[in-house]
C-alpha cells in the first residue's frame, strides 16, 4: 500500500501524542521505513532536557515542581515514542509520586526511561530494587520473620504473568525470596540486609531453590505468560484494543527470539500489517494525557509552564492524575476514561485552549490559507483534516453544519466560525479516539 | 439483640409485616409496605483497597484478639463499644453516633466461596456479583436494566450515577449509561460560545450510536448522559444545606449526592469510592486516617438527610473487596484477607449485628490465617435489591438468595 500523509499522522498519534502538522509532514517525507526508524530508534534525536533536575526552572517555592517537570519532559519530548513509553512503563510498574521523596521518584522515571526499549529481564531486576517501588509496595524492610506479600503478589499479577499460574502459596514463598531490602532515610538509598533475608529453600511456580529477589524475577521472566501478557499490553496500547492473537503471537516470537528485547518487539509491532490496517484506526481511547497534549501540540502552542499546568489540571478531572495513579494497576484506560464528567473535562480544556489562550495563534496555525468566502462543508473538512480527525461522521458534520449555517463564510464571520468549528471537532466522539 | 429497645420493637414489627408481604409471590412489596412517595435510594460506598474489618468492628472482649494482633491491636479502652463483644474503631465516632440512634446494621463474615486475594479480581466479584467473573455488567447495572423503560419513556438519566473520579463498574448496564459526576456540581460544566454552538454540540452527542466502534459509542453514550443530566446537576448545585461537611472530596461527593436527591426523586443508585485501605504497612495510622474521613463524611451526610427530610429514602452500604489477614506482617501492616464485616446505615435498617465476631482460633481460620465466610454477599445483595430497591433479585443475581434480616 502506498504511504500516505495520513499514515504518518496515524504513526505520530499512536507512537506519540499526535504532534504538529509540521512534524507530520517531516515524518511523511521520510517514507514509511524511514518514519518507523526515526520513531523507534529515537536515541539519535538529541534531547538534553532530561539531564536537568529542574528543566522548567520552576521557582523553589512552587509546591508541585517534580510532577510539573516530569509532565513537561513528556509533552515536549522531541522523541515521541520515548515519551509514550516512559508513560507506559510508569503506568505498568506503577508508583505514585507521594510515596517517596521527589528526587527518588524522579530517579525512578529516569530508570524507566533508561529501560524503555531495553531487555525486559534487566528491567524487572532493576525495577524490584527501585527505591520508590520498594517504598510503594512495601518491599522495603520486609523481613524473614513475617514477610510482606504486597510486592510478591502484584509483581506476578500486574507486572509479569497475570493471574492464573500462581497460587496463594506461591505469593507467600515469593514474599520470602524478596525479603532483606531496605531503603535509608532521608537519602533513600537501597541496601540489602542479609540478616533480614530468608535464605531458606522456597518453591515458587514449581521451581525450588534458595531463591532471592533476582532469582524470583528470573523465574517470572522465563514464564511464557509474561512474554504473552506484556506483548498483549503493548498491542492494546499501540495497535488496537481488539486483540488479534496471530499478531500478538508475532510479538511473542520476536520476544522469544531476542530474549525479551523490547525495542525488537516494538519494531515488529510498528512494522506489522495490523498497525497499519485501516480497520484498527480509531480503535484506541485517547488517554487524558494523549488528548490534552495532542490538542496543545496540534494548535501550535509552545509547551511552557502554563500549558503543562493546564494539561495536568485537565488530566485530574479527565481520569488521570499525572504521576499519581490510583492503585498498583496504574492508570485508568479505555472505557474507564469515557465517563461523562471526564468528557466534560476534556471539553473545558479544549474550550480554554481554543478561546481563552491565544486565538490568533490557533487561527494562524490551523485556519490559515483558506480562500474566502468558504463553503461550510469545505471549512469542516479542511479543519478536521488539519486538526487530525481523519473521518468525520455524517452526524457530526451535520451538527457542525447546522452551527455554521448554509451561507458561505466570509471574512467577517470567519475567525468566529473557524474557532467554533475547531471546538466542536475537539468535542466530537471521533476526536476522542486514535 | 436488644429486644428491650422500644424503637427496635417497632422496627421488628414493621419488618415482620414487610417480610410477610414479601413472602407472597408477585407482590411489589416495597412501595406498598412503606408507602413511600419517592423511590428509595441506595448509596453503595466501596472502601478501596481492602478494609481491615477486624479493626473496624473489633471483638474487644476476645483475649485472643490482643495476642494475635499484637502491635496493631486497638486499645480496649479506646474502642467504641457496641455491646459486650463488639466495638467500633475509635475513629468511627460519627458512625457510633448513628449506631446510638438505631441507624446502623452490621453483618459479620460476608464473603463468597473460594476467596480471591487479588484486589482487582475481588473487586470484580463484588461489582458483578459473580464469583466466576464471567459477567461484564455490574449488579447495580443489571438492577437498572430490570426497571422498565423504552425509547419513548427512558429512565431518568440520573437513575444511577457514580460520584467521584471514576465510574463504578458495578453500574455497567446493558440499557443504561450511568453518568459519572465529579464530587462537586460546579465541576460539571459544558462550556460553549452561545446557543448555536451548544445546540450543535447537543446534536453531535445525541446522535444514535450507529457505528461498530465500541469506544466511539462509549463516548457518545457518555456524552449523551452528560447532556441529559446537565440541567438537573446544575440545579442541584444551587441547593444549600445548614450542615457543615468536612473539607475533602469524599465528603464533597456526599454533599453533592444529597443535593441531587433533593433535586431529583428518580435517583435510585449512587456508587462512590472512599479511602485507601490497602494497609500493608503502618496500618494503625493509615486506617485511622481513612476511617476518620469515612465516618465524618457519612455522619454529615446523615445529618443533611435528616435536615432535609430524606432520611427514610436512603440506605448506605459500606463494602470492600476483602478484609485483611488476621496476623499482621513484620511491618505492622496486614496482607490481603477474606471475609469482611459490612455495614448498612439508614433509618430503614434493623439496627444491630448479624452473626458472631469471627473466631480467631487457628483451627477456625482458612488459607493460612484468614477468616472464613459466614454469609454469602449475594444474600445481602438480594436483601437490598428485593427489600430496599424493590427490584427482583433473582433476575439480577440469577438465583435465589435468602434474605438477611438487616432491613425493616
Amino acid at each position: 500500500m502506498a504511504w500516505t500523509r495520513e499514515d504518518a499522522a496515524h504513526l505520530l498519534r499512536r507512537a506519540g501524542f499526535g504532534g504538529s502538522n509540521a512534524e507530520v509532514d517531516s515524518l511523511f517525507a521520510l517514507g514509511q521505513a524511514g518514519a518507523i526508524n526515526r520513531i523507534v530508534n529515537y536515541e539519535s534525536i538529541a534531547d538534553a532536557a532530561w539531564s536537568s533536575a529542574n528543566p522548567l526552572n520552576i521557582p523553589a517555592d512552587f509546591w508541585d515542581t517534580t510532577r510539573t517537570n516530569l509532565t513537561w519532559l513528556l509533552v515536549r519530548s522531541p522523541r515521541p515514542l520515548e515519551a509514550k513509553l516512559v508513560w507506559f512503563w510508569h503506568g505498568h510498574f506503577t508508583t505514585p509520586i507521594g510515596v517517596a521523596e521527589a528526587a527518588t521518584f524522579r530517579k525512578q522515571m529516569d530508570k524507566w526511561r533508561q529501560y524503555a526499549t531495553g531487555n525486559f529481564r534487566d528491567f524487572l531486576i532493576a525495577m524490584y530494587k527501585d527505591a520508590a517501588m520498594l517504598r510503594y509496595l512495601n518491599g522495603a524492610f520486609s523481613r524473614k520473620e513475617r514477610p510482606n506479600e504486597n510486592f510478591a503478589r502484584e509483581s506476578m499479577e500486574l507486572y509479569t504473568t497475570g493471574t492464573g499460574p500462581y497460587r496463594e502459596t506461591d505469593v507467600r514463598e515469593a514474599a520470602r525470596a524478596l525479603t532483606g531490602w531496605e531503603v535509608s532515610w532521608p537519602a533513600e538509598v537501597v541496601s540489602f540486609n542479609a540478616r533480614a533475608f530468608d535464605p531458606g529453600v522456597k518453591t515458587i511456580l514449581g521451581r525450588t531453590g534458595n531463591f532471592g529477589g533476582d532469582d524470583f524475577m528470573n523465574i517470572l521472566f522465563q514464564r511464557p505468560e509474561t512474554a504473552r501478557r506484556i506483548s498483549m499490553k503493548l498491542y492494546r496500547t499501540f495497535v488496537s484494543e481488539r486483540i488479534n492473537l496471530i499478531e500478538v503471537n508475532n510479538l511473542v516470537t520476536t520476544w522469544n527470539r531476542t530474549s525479551g528485547n523490547l525495542k525488537a518487539v516494538l519494531t515488529t509491532l510498528f512494522n506489522s500489517a495490523a498497525f497499519w490496517d485501516p480497520r484498527n484506526r480509531g480503535t484506541i481511547v485517547k488517554s487524558a494525557l494523549d488528548y490534552t497534549t495532542g490538542l496543545t501540540q496540534r494548535l501550535g502552542f509552545a509547551m511552557n509552564f502554563d500549558r503543562v499546568r493546564a494539561i495536568m489540571d485537565a488530566m485530574d478531572r479527565a481520569g488521570q492524575t499525572a504521576f499519581a495513579p490510583p492503585n498498583p494497576a496504574g492508570y485508568a484506560t479505555g472505557l474507564r476514561l469515557t465517563g461523562a464528567s471526564m468528557l466534560l473535562a476534556r471539553y473545558e480544556f479544549a474550550y480554554n485552549l481554543i478561546y481563552n489562550t491565544d486565538q490568533a495563534r490557533v487561527l494562524s496555525t490551523l485556519a490559515g490559507g483558506i480562500t474566502l468566502p468558504v463553503a461550510p462543508a469545505t471549512l469542516i473538512a479542511t479543519l478536521a483534516q488539519r486538526l487530525g480527525v481523519p473521518a468525520v461522521t455524517a452526524t457530526t458534520a451535520a451538527g457542525i453544519a447546522e452551527y455554521l449555517g448554509t451561507a458561505a463564510i466570509d471574512s467577517t464571520r470567519f475567525n468566529n466560525r473557524a474557532l467554533g468549528t475547531l471546538y466542536l471537532l475537539a468535542c466530537s466522539p471521533e476526536y476522542q479516539v486514535a | 439483640m436488644k429486644p428491650d429497645h422500644p424503637s427496635r420493637r417497632r422496627f421488628l414489627q414493621a419488618g415482620a409485616a414487610a417480610a410477610a408481604l414479601h413472602a407472597m409471590p408477585g407482590v411489589q412489596v416495597l412501595r406498598s409496605a412503606h408507602a413511600q412517595s419517592a423511590p428509595r435510594t441506595l448509596i453503595a460506598i466501596h472502601l478501596n483497597g481492602g478494609n481491615d474489618t477486624l479493626n473496624t468492628v473489633v471483638p474487644w472482649a476476645d483475649p485472643r484478639y490482643y495476642t494475635v494482633r499484637g502491635p496493631i491491636a486497638l486499645d480496649r479502652n479506646q474502642v467504641l463499644r457496641l455491646d459486650d463483644r463488639r466495638a467500633l474503631h475509635p475513629a468511627l465516632t460519627g458512625i457510633k453516633a448513628l449506631w446510638d440512634r438505631q441507624k446502623v446494621a452490621i453483618v459479620h463474615g460476608v464473603g463468597y466461596p473460594n476467596f480471591d486475594f487479588s484486589h482487582f479480581q475481588a473487586m470484580e466479584i463484588y461489582w458483578t456479583a459473580d464469583p466466576r467473573r464471567s459477567t461484564l455488567n455490574g449488579w447495580l447495572g443489571r438492577a437498572l436494566d430490570t426497571v422498565p423503560s423504552s425509547a419513548t419513556a427512558p429512565l431518568d438519566p440520573l437513575t444511577g450515577t457514580s460520584i467521584g473520579w471514576g465510574g463504578s463498574p458495578s453500574l455497567i448496564a446493558r440499557n443504561f449509561t450511568a453518568p459519572l459526576l465529579p464530587p462537586n456540581a460546579e465541576w460539571f460544566r459544558l462550556p460553549s460560545r452561545g446557543t448555536a454552538q451548544q445546540e450543535a454540540l447537543k446534536r453531535i452527542l445525541l446522535q444514535p450510536a450507529t457505528t461498530t466502534n465500541l469506544f466511539y459509542d462509549a463516548f457518545l453514550r457518555n456524552g449523551r448522559a452528560a447532556i441529559q443530566a446537565y440541567d438537573t446537576v446544575a440545579a442541584a448545585g444551587t441547593r444549600t444545606t445548614p450542615v457543615v461537611y468536612p473539607d475533602n472530596h469524599f465528603a464533597r461527593g456526599l454533599k453533592f449526592a444529597a443535593q441531587l436527591l433533593r433535586e431529583d426523586d428518580a435517583v435510585r443508585i449512587v456508587a462512590m469510592e472512599q479511602g485507601s485501605y490497602d494497609t500493608h504497612e503502618n496500618q494503625l495510622q493509615q486506617q485511622q486516617a481513612s476511617l476518620s474521613e469515612l465516618s465524618a463524611g457519612v455522619k454529615a451526610f446523615s445529618d443533611d438527610l435528616d435536615a432535609n427530610g430524606l432520611s427514610n429514602r436512603v440506605l448506605i452500604l459500606l463494602w470492600s473487596e476483602f478484609a485483611r489477614r488476621v496476623e499482621p506482617n513484620a511491618q505492622n501492616g496486614t496482607d490481603h484477607g477474606s471475609a469482611q464485616a459490612m455495614l448498612l446505615i439508614g433509618n430503614g435498617v434493623r439496627a444491630g449485628i448479624i452473626g458472631n465476631p469471627p473466631s480467631l482460633a487457628p483451627a477456625d481460620l482458612i488459607e493460612d490465617g484468614n477468616l472464613p465466610m459466614a454469609v454469602d454477599f449475594r444474600n445481602l445483595y438480594a436483601t437490598v435489591l428485593d427489600r430496599w430497591l424493590g427490584i427482583d433479585s433473582k433476575s439480577v443475581l440469577g438465583g435465589t438468595y435468602p434474605h438477611i434480616p438487616v432491613l425493616l
